[in-house]
């Protein structure tokens, strides 16, 4: 039962935005390498903003599988970043010697691509999982409820009360 | 918005973090060392205590056993201490500078308390070669097959004989006279089908009627149309004369040349007999100097141990790349790229300015005397545009050991990578040196005293690698299951007490050239001359009549199409001839030219 309690607490901000919100941050968390420090950043950002919890583990467990598979195309979409663009190497080798920047590891292929990947996905997967979210709050709640899952739940529940 | 909780859960992990960091640092940082070192080394490395004073910026490291991989209650050597001097504000900027590093009191081969074993990881279940062990494979192999022709191989079966028939029988295809009756053979097919055709378009009885009533015609008859008619059945048959001549004469010279062909077979029995023996492990008996093949994997398996470090530098300290104004150094980890930015000068990722290594012997015998310095040693050559030099002096008299020096500059601040190294040594013991091991023979010099000189230069994939031993006081390990051949080799090699060994590997892998002379590899090849010349008669001999036995099928079926044609094909083209000549000679008389009317 304390695994029940621990998800209906991480399912507890749940309006349209925060469960939006916690899906998009999972994607940040579940893309971006977690050795990095933008990485702590954003998981400082999840326990600070009230956002869904559940939302961002689901996501974040799904979106490590995406970074998974996709792994080579984005380390070498960011070694092209890295590499390719002169206009953009004052400002590499400035943040590359500056403090506490390096920490981000941007100067890795893999960080930058999945990095500017998630962040350039970051706002349009608010607004779609919004819309999502509103449209599928009902027929979802009402599937769940048909489920034998749920079932065996609310006859627990009433056995317990 | 702002979850209240949320605040302090991060405020307790980053008080949790801060503070493990700050008491536990030293022993987390000593088990990473341990770790990494320990898979570096191949076996156990346990350090005996690590120190870190951050403000005082200076890490010291002492009792460090680096355990060996085959004996694990034993230690490959131990360092008693090392300290250094670490720059605290590059930290802050992910950057690791060591300024003076002090590494003192190293010891060889020291006992251990407990077994250095590598735990490795069974779920991998690869364990890594120790550090001795490492070599780059598989690159030189084009010359390590040069070097299998080890002509002592089977050398005690010389005496016993040699089955050659079963197995001649699988390399038939790659023998030269076998090769050679084959293209006889397919060179003959084609021509048979030319013949054929030709043979076929030769005038028949019935094109040689109707062409000697034209030329008939043509006598008889006076008058401008009949005398056209005439000449151009002349030059028909003329042109046929010349046509069926011509492929007469072809047809004659390839025959000839094919059955000359044939009877030349022989000749590549000697080329064969090389083969045969490569092939089929025979020993062989041609070569002046045995050198190459009895030393020459030796040298090759270093120089595989070699390029894996020169690998590993130029993976772990790779060359740049210039722009206009910055320089950028890629380099390849585990599956992904890390680019290093930065102008010349700026500080690189990874610096070990100094490091200097002092050993005084004063701990006993085990202790190695050794002096040297290590300076420039970075992950980011281009930026710091300086290349890295160790020097290094040793001596080691309990185990024979006298003058080592050693000096190695790694320069990786250009474009393509150079590496240059120079090693001598006055002297040191050789033990149980393997000469060469075969299934016949186990030669190895028992005890010898030796002296070293090595130069070698690595600019890109170029090698240019020279050295030369000086072996004296040898004496030598004759073991082999052939008793008569153990005491021929005993009484070749009896009074060579010292000889040099020379050697030299140049080129690139693909085209690597190797040459090596020694007193000892061509003492081995006169002997093998001399002492082993009735059984190397014999088994030659054996080996051409076996060789021989396999010509008779394809012989016979060429010999029998030859003759086929020199008894069909060609007497065919010669009656045609003789028939088209004597049309052309022969007085030709038709009831036209009695009947005509004269004027």
């Amino acid at each position: 039962m304390m695994l029940v309690h621990f998800f209906k607490y991480l399912g507890r901000d749940n309006s349209d935005t925060q469960i939006a919100l916690g899906i998009a941050t999972g994607m940040l968390l579940g893309f971006i390498p977690a050795i990095t420090l933008h990485w702590f950043i954003i998981f400082a950002v999840v326990l600070l903003v009230r956002m869904n919890l559940l939302a961002v583990l689901i996501s974040f467990q799904i979106f490590t599988l995406v970074s998974w598979i996709l792994f080579s195309p984005l380390e070498k979409l960011g070694f092209w970043v890295l590499t390719s663009q002169e206009a953009l190497l004052p400002l590499f080798a400035r943040a590359y010697h500056a403090p506490i920047l390096p920490f981000t590891s941007f100067n890795h292929g893999t960080v930058m691509g999945t990095t500017i990947v998630s962040l350039l996905l970051f706002a349009p997967l608010v607004l779609v999982g919004r819309i999502m979210v509103h449209r599928l709050r009902t027929p979802v709640h009402t599937f769940w409820l048909s489920t034998r899952l749920q079932r065996a739940y609310a006859h627990y529940r009433r056995m317990t009360d | 918005m702002i979850r209240s909780k949320g605040i302090l859960i991060l405020a307790v992990g980053i008080t949790v973090f801060v503070g493990s960091a700050f008491f536990l640092f030293d022993s987390q940082l000593k088990r990473v060392l341990e770790k990494e070192l320990t898979e570096l080394n191949g076996a156990q490395v346990n350090i005996g205590s690590l120190r870190t004073q951050i403000f005082k910026g200076v890490l010291t490291l002492s009792d460090i056993q680096f355990a060996d991989p085959f004996n694990s209650m034993k230690n490959t050597f131990d360092v008693k201490s090392v300290s250094t001097e670490i720059d605290i504000s590059p930290l802050f900027r992910k950057k690791l500078v060591f300024r003076d590093m002090k590494i003192r009191g190293i010891q060889w081969w020291t006992n251990r308390q407990s077994p250095g074993l590598y735990e490795f990881d069974v779920m991998t279940g690869v364990m890594p070669a120790s550090v001795l062990d490492r070599a780059a494979t598989g690159i030189y192999s084009g010359i390590r097959n040069e070097l299998t022709d080890n002509p002592l191989r089977h050398l005690g079966q010389l005496g016993s004989g040699f089955t050659v028939q079963s197995k001649l029988g699988t390399i038939s295809d790659k023998l030269a006279s076998i090769q050679h009756l084959k293209s006889i053979s397919k060179s003959l097919q084609e021509k048979e089908l030319l013949w054929e055709r030709q043979k076929s378009e030769l005038p028949s009885a019935a094109s040689l009627d109707a062409l000697k009533l034209r030329l008939m015609g043509s006598r008889s008859v006076r008058g401008l149309a009949s005398e056209d008619t005439g000449s151009a059945a002349k030059q028909e048959l003329e042109d046929k004369i010349k046509q069926v001549s011509t492929r007469l004469g072809e047809l004659s010279h390839e025959l000839n040349g094919l059955s000359d062909r044939l009877s030349k077979t022989n000749q590549f029995l000697e080329k064969d007999l090389t083969l045969v023996r490569r092939e089929l492990g025979l020993p062989n008996s041609v070569f002046n100097d045995l050198t190459n093949f009895t030393f020459g994997p030796y040298w090759l398996g270093l120089l595989e141990k070699l390029s894996y470090w020169l690998e590993f530098s130029r993976k772990q300290s790779p060359v740049g790349t210039q722009t206009n104004s910055y320089t950028l150094t890629v380099m390849n980890r585990q599956g992904y790229r890390s680019v290093h930015f930065g102008k010349l000068g700026a500080l690189p990722a990874f610096l070990l300015e100094k490091a200097s290594i002092h050993s005084g012997g004063d701990e006993g015998p085990q202790e190695i005397t050794m002096d040297g310095t290590l300076t420039g040693l970075t992950s980011d050559p281009a930026l710091y545009r300086k290349p890295t030099y160790l020097k290094l002096t040793a001596n080691y008299p309990e185990k024979g050991f006298r003058n080592l020096n050693f000096t190695c500059m790694i320069d990786h601040t250009h474009e393509a990578p150079l590496e240059k190294l120079d090693l001598t040594i006055d002297s040191f013991r050789l033990l149980e040196w393997p000469i060469t091991r075969t299934p016949d023979i186990k030669l190895q010099l028992n005890k010898a005293v030796a002296s070293l000189s090595l130069t070698g230069s690595f600019y890109s994939d170029q090698i240019d690698l020279t050295w030369n031993i000086g072996v004296s006081e040898a004496e030598y390990g004759i073991q082999s299951r052939f008793r008569p051949v153990e005491q021929t080799l005993q009484s070749m090699l009896a009074g060579l007490y010292s000889f040099n060994l020379d050697g030299k590997i140049t080129g690139s892998p693909v085209g690597l050239q190797f040459e090596a002379s020694s007193g000892l590899g061509q003492k081995l090849a006169d002997g093998l001359k001399t002492e082993f010349r009735h059984e190397f008669g014999a088994l030659d001999h054996h080996i051409i009549t076996e060789t021989q036995s396999l010509f008779p099928p394809l012989t016979e079926a060429i010999q029998v199409r030859l003759r086929k044609h020199r008894d069909e094909t060609e007497p065919a083209f010669r009656r045609a001839l003789d028939q088209l000549k004597q049309l052309s000679q022969a007085p030709l008389h038709s009831p036209a030219i009695h009947q005509a009317p004269k004027g």
